[in-house]
């Protein structure tokens, strides 16, 4: 068995039951009163089919013979393994949709644990991730055995999950920020202020905002706590039939709600493109050509706008990590791979420019994303101009930071001269990016990479090089 | 108490505001709760005056000091 690194940064909150990365085995080390609930959640009718279903994540007792060195016995009676993840991402880098899948996924899983007498410590939204475009489970130390009272978890699903649904939902503002700003999501008083009046009257948001924030505000330092509070409630009788009937309500809720942001000038990008279908179908043979020549386990398709290119290298990848800044395109690509039931294609939201932070506890909690991103292959297709124009970025950092992924590159240059080129540059002053030339890029480009192929599309603007990093 | 604790206990804090508004989450199948809870609240500072738990710990108490 492999050396164990240690316990899992973002493990440490609940204190029977942690996450360890052995090599590159992820295993659960259970405390007895948790490996108690674990052999009930075993017994558990629901755990087997929802772990079929590919919505719980795959889990394996070990033996005592295959146990690996994770601490005293005694302490730890219970060892698990868990199937892996292709790619960890985080709730601020999920679209609406993707979110609220989640959500709906967590109480369903509520529901049957609490049919079969058993519920869920937390409601995070962090208790879940994606393979390709479904959701899955992977907190399995979350269920424990339900002896009546209200659910633990609401007030985290309500931080991480509704609150942020809600406010995109109802005010159209984009959760993804308060969520990268804050790792335990939006705390009641503040998704109160976030709320204008004609919001009182939407679905959800008198009862799980006003009501919530209210009642939250009045019991503040008050009263016995909220574990009394729970063993009251459940003593005047909140028993399991009013918490299946909580949570059917917030399951509800939550699949009810709609984000109606209107059209995007990406979503359209497609149809209004200024490329011909002949250079598309070069382009398309070029990406197709330079990934087959080695298999990627994983590759990062970075301004992937509506997945074309992405779909060209899930037929050359285990996996592909599909990138966008705009939510809109990123949500209807999600929906698309979600209807097809594809488990290879992980669309995620993102300002690359401006991409996710490590955050939480000593900053080490959730990793950043180019710390999570180690792909095979990067494809970087008609980015490097609204990098470079767009966003200022000088032409030497782009290219380094593209071979910083450590990947093979499948990159576009766009000329000055192309109309998108040219819409961007409309925007700035005249002769801001003198070094902005192709014969700049080649140049950067062959310092550290080492470029096999390229061709220039026939339109005579575009130009894709297919290059593999020096050392 | 009749019920045994809970398993275990949380480990993270569920909040007393977030475990008492549940009862309106629930809707229809939260108003006895509600009326029990309040109910509870109205009568117990007429339970704590007017009759028995501390005059009789006091009473029992007592023999012991003699």
């Amino acid at each position: 068995m492999s050396s164990l690194s240690g316990v899992d940064p973002a493990s440490f909150r609940d204190p029977h039951s942690a996450v360890l990365l052995a090599g590159d085995q992820v295993l659960r080390r259970l405390s007895p009163p948790a490996a108690d609930d674990w052999r009930r959640l075993r017994e558990a009718a629901f755990f087997a089919r929802r772990v079929s279903a590919g919505e719980v994540i795959g889990t394996e007792e070990l033996d005592a013979a295959d146990r690996p060195d994770v601490g005293d016995e005694t302490a730890w009676p219970v060892v698990l393994r868990h199937d892996r993840i292709p790619f960890v991402s985080y709730p601020y880098e999920w679209c609406f949709s993707q979110l609220q899948d989640v959500g709906a996924l967590h109480i369903d899983l509520l529901l049957d644990a609490l049919a079969e007498r058993l519920t869920m410590k937390d409601g995070y939204a962090y208790n879940l991730q994606f393979r390709g475009a479904a959701p899955v489970f992977i907190d399995v130390g979350s269920f424990e055995a339900y002896g009546g009272g209200p659910w633990a978890g609401y007030r985290q699903f309500c931080q991480t999950i509704l609150f942020p649904l809600l406010l995109q939902a109802h005010r159209n503002v984009s959760y993804r920020p308060l969520l990268r700003g804050q790792v335990n999501g939006i705390e009641p008083v503040q998704m109160r202020a976030l709320m204008g009046g004609r919001d009182l009257m939407r679905t959800g948001v008198l009862k799980h905002v006003v009501l919530h924030s209210a009642v939250d505000a009045r019991s503040a330092g008050k009263g016995d706590g909220s574990r009394a509070t729970a063993e009251k409630l459940r003593d005047s009788g909140y028993s399991d039939a009013v918490a299946l009937a909580a949570a059917r309500n917030v399951g509800t809720l939550v699949r009810r709600l709609r984000w109606k942001p209107g059209e995007s000038h990406w979503t359209t990008y497609q149809q209004t493109s200024t490329y011909t279908d002949d250079e598309r179908q070069q382009k398309t043979a070029f990406v197709t050509e330079a990934l087959a020549r080695q298999a990627s386990r994983l590759v990062l398709d970075l301004g992937c706008n509506d997945g074309t290119f992405a779909r060209v290298a899930q037929e050359h990848a285990d996996y592909v990590v599909a990138v966008d800044g705009d939510e809109q395109t990123i949500d209807a690509l999600y929906r698309q791979l979600r209807a097809e039931g594809n488990r290879a294609i992980l669309p995620l939201v993102m300002d690359l420019t401006d991409p996710s932070p490590a955050i939480g506890w000593r900053s080490r909690e959730r990793a950043s994303f180019l710390d999570r991103a180690r792909p095979d292959a990067v494809l970087a297709l008609a980015l490097v101009h609204h990098l470079a124009i767009g966003a200022n970025v000088p032409l030497p950092e782009v290219v380094s930071w593209l071979h910083g992924f450590g990947g093979r590159l499948v990159v576009e240059f766009v000329e000055p001269t192309d109309p998108m080129a040219q819409r961007l540059l409309a925007n700035k002053p005249e002769g801001l990016f003198p070094d902005y030339r192709r014969e700049v890029f080649e140049e950067l480009l062959a310092a550290r990479f080492r470029v096999e192929k390229q061709v220039t599309l026939t339109g005579g603007t575009r130009t894709l090089y297919a290059a593999v990093p020096h050392g | 108490m009749s019920l045994p604790d809970l398993a275990v206990p949380f480990y993270l804090d569920a909040g007393t505001g977030s475990m008492l508004v549940q009862m309106a989450v629930a809707g229809v199948a939260g108003v006895a709760v509600f009326a029990k809870v309040f109910w509870a609240r109205l009568t117990s500072p007429f339970r704590r005056k007017g009759t028995v738990p501390e005059d009789e710990t006091a009473a029992t108490a007592q023999p012991t000091d003699d």
